[in-house]
């Protein structure tokens, strides 16, 4: 992107950039942080990093890892504070138990809003690699560039966070 | 178990929607706070202490910074009317340098060179010098007090530099996050004690006899730090009604920070002893218990006592000792041990285990609401209400039907180095004794109530000493 828009200035960059990633920006930093709010703070700080880093960006990573990186890294340092980590996680827990509680006890057929909030119960290194896999498609080349870990670590990542996944689907009631 | 990406994609779009108006609107913000960011950067500030010492405060961003910045900042304080006391410290802070000449750095301007050369690869980086002093130990050293905006977050460092041969070098750093409850640290070679200041109460730190220098930032937190000759003298401080406390020495040759998932804490009892909202949190790498009883707190010394582990109705295959340190609503700093005594299986999972987490916790949360009207959990469990003594009740909770809240409990994840929270269902166990709370969480293939009932004396005994 960059690449092709060489001659045009940095504002047109950045529309480019918030037009092609914003969505996916706002995706990624939410499945760390599962608050609206914080969300749209922190994929401010992102884009204001893009633009003041755009100079420095090597052509040899894809924009979009670039871009995916400065969102995760911007969400792990919001969440350093162990304080906002617990309350983050005991919003999407009691989320899903208020839902849960208005239905039956038999098997349940699960819905994407229901699946979404047990998968952002899953433990936050499974939930990343998760994350970035089956909902943003991310290969698994480009996981362990984003992560900066090995690729077979994503894949053990993955292999677990699907069974984490599945205990979770057990211990709901709900039918895989 | 397949997964549709676009409909979870879509899903994640719903809660955080991102439309036109909204591109429109982010664009306008980043362009705007890009804008303050290029009329703010290269500005230095200096003020005077709070506290009326003579010590600096800049804020400093390596990547615009100058070497011509002194000058035009002293222009600046003289045109602005700055204090002649703060123009003064900074002529003597001249003075002591001797003939300053281009080819004889400064303590400061070595210190901002010397950071700007370990971070040049770290584009977001930024500090902040907040406080210097020199001659402290020697004619020829200095201290800095530093904030630092890394990977990390926020943290604020100590760092002793000294001049040889005519250059400085830096020779020693320490490092404190705000909230650590486990807030100071010693640099052995030239005994300087240092720490962040998290509690509002706290008026003086002494170590020793000496009274710590206290820096004050500008948004009012505080930093101490003192010499002192002895070795691994007390630390002590004093808050302003007078009372004097002994600040946790928390052993470091045992106890190895890593970092941590969040809090374990029981989820049915958690509406009154708040245990799920402490924040601050500082992990260990955990020990084996017996180590654990030689490195934890003193304020945890007089809630462990030993435990039978023979009489539990496995094998216990692994046992391991977790301590974390954290503060919890109220700004106090709570610790908390768990032991762990598990039987596992060759693939790792632990088919039976045994977890008592004690947490030094001022006030009794039982005091908040009588379980005894309970005779159930939420989900139908069981909740019996038995005696640790005749006066203080235990509360059993006993799985009866399938559903149940969860119980959690710390892990360690060896490879990753960093402690996490394991979640399952147990039975469980919960008292208040003696400023101590304790929580059990068990697992055993034998569901008999002659084995609850073990389970619950050995508890009692670990808890009442005997």
């Amino acid at each position: 992107l960059i690449k092709d828009n060489k001659n045009t200035n940095e504002e047109s960059i950045l529309i480019n950039l918030i037009e092609k990633y914003g969505q996916q920006v706002h995706r990624v930093i939410y499945s760390y942080t599962k608050d609206k709010h914080t969300t749209e703070d922190l994929a401010q700080e992102v884009f204001i990093s893009v633009y003041q880093h755009l100079a420095s960006f090597k052509m040899e990573a894809a924009i979009s890892t670039w871009v995916t990186r400065i969102a995760i890294n911007k969400a792990k340092d919001h969440l350093k504070s162990a304080w906002v980590r617990r309350t983050s996680y005991n919003v999407a827990q009691s989320f899903f138990k208020k839902e849960k509680s208005a239905e039956s006890e038999a098997l349940t057929t699960i819905h994407n809003e229901e699946l979404l909030n047990l998968i952002l119960l899953l433990p936050l290194k499974y939930r990343e690699v998760f994350i970035l896999f089956h909902i943003e498609e991310f290969k698994i080349s480009e996981i362990s560039k984003v992560l900066e870990i090995n690729e077979n670590t994503v894949r053990t990542r993955l292999r677990r966070a699907k069974e984490k996944l599945s205990n979770l689907f057990i211990k709901e009631g709900i039918d895989q | 178990m397949n997964f549709n990406a676009k409909e979870l994609r879509d899903a994640i779009n719903k809660r955080v929607p991102f439309n036109d108006d909204h591109r429109i609107e982010l664009l306008e913000r980043v362009e705007e706070r890009h804008n303050e960011t290029k009329k703010s950067s290269g500005q230095v500030h200096i003020e005077q202490e709070a506290h009326g010492e003579s010590s600096l405060r800049d804020s400093y961003n390596i990547s615009t910074k100058s070497k011509s910045w002194f000058p035009k900042l002293m222009t600046v304080l003289l045109i602005l009317g700055f204090s002649s006391v703060l123009y003064t410290a900074y002529q003597s802070s001249l003075l002591d340098f001797g003939a300053m000449n281009e080819s004889e750095e400064t303590f400061e301007s070595f210190f901002h060179a010397a950071m700007a050369e370990m971070h040049a690869d770290e584009p977001e980086f930024s500090y902040s010098l907040v406080h210097q002093e020199l001659d402290v130990l020697h004619k020829g050293d200095g201290i800095a007090v530093f904030l630092e905006q890394n990977s990390r977050g926020e943290q604020i460092f100590i760092a002793y530099l000294k001049r040889e041969s005519g250059k400085w070098k830096w020779k020693y750093t320490r490092g404190a996050e705000w909230g650590d409850p486990v807030n100071w640290a010693l640099i052995n070679e030239v005994n300087l004690y240092s720490g962040a200041i998290s509690d509002s109460s706290i008026k003086e730190v002494y170590v020793g006899s000496e009274k710590a220098t206290i820096v004050i930032l500008e948004d009012g937190r505080r930093f101490w730090y003192a010499i002192n000759e002895i070795d691994e003298a007390e630390v002590r401080v004093i808050t302003h009604d007078g009372t004097k406390i002994p600040l946790n020495k928390i052993d470091h040759n045992l106890l190895r920070e890593v970092e941590g998932d969040g809090f374990a804490y029981s989820d049915y009892f958690k509406s009154v002893d708040k245990l799920n909202n402490r924040g601050n949190g500082t992990f260990y790498e955990p020990l084996t218990i017996n180590r654990m009883i030689i490195a934890m707190p003193d304020a945890m010394k007089d809630g462990i006592h030993s435990f039978d582990k023979d009489r539990l109705p496995f094998v216990v295959t692994e046992e391991s000792a977790f301590l974390n340190t954290a503060t919890n609503e109220e700004g106090n700093v709570l610790n908390e041990i768990q032991l762990s005594y598990h039987n596992k299986s060759s693939n790792g999972f632990s088919n039976e285990f045994y977890n008592i987490s004690v947490t030094n916790l001022a006030e009794n949360p039982l005091e908040k609401y009588d379980f005894k009207q309970e005779e159930t959990d939420t989900f139908g469990n069981e909740l019996r209400a038995e005696e640790l003594t005749d006066s203080v009740p235990i509360f059993h909770l006993v799985r009866t039907n399938n559903k149940a809240h969860v119980y959690t409990y710390y892990i360690y994840n060896d490879a990753e180095s960093r402690v996490g929270v394991a979640v399952t269902g147990a039975n469980e166990l919960y008292t208040y004794y003696n400023g101590y709370l304790y929580h059990v969480g068990y697992m055993i293939d034998e569901k008999t109530e002659e084995a609850y009932e073990e389970i619950l004396q050995l508890t009692r005994n670990f808890i009442l000493g005997n």
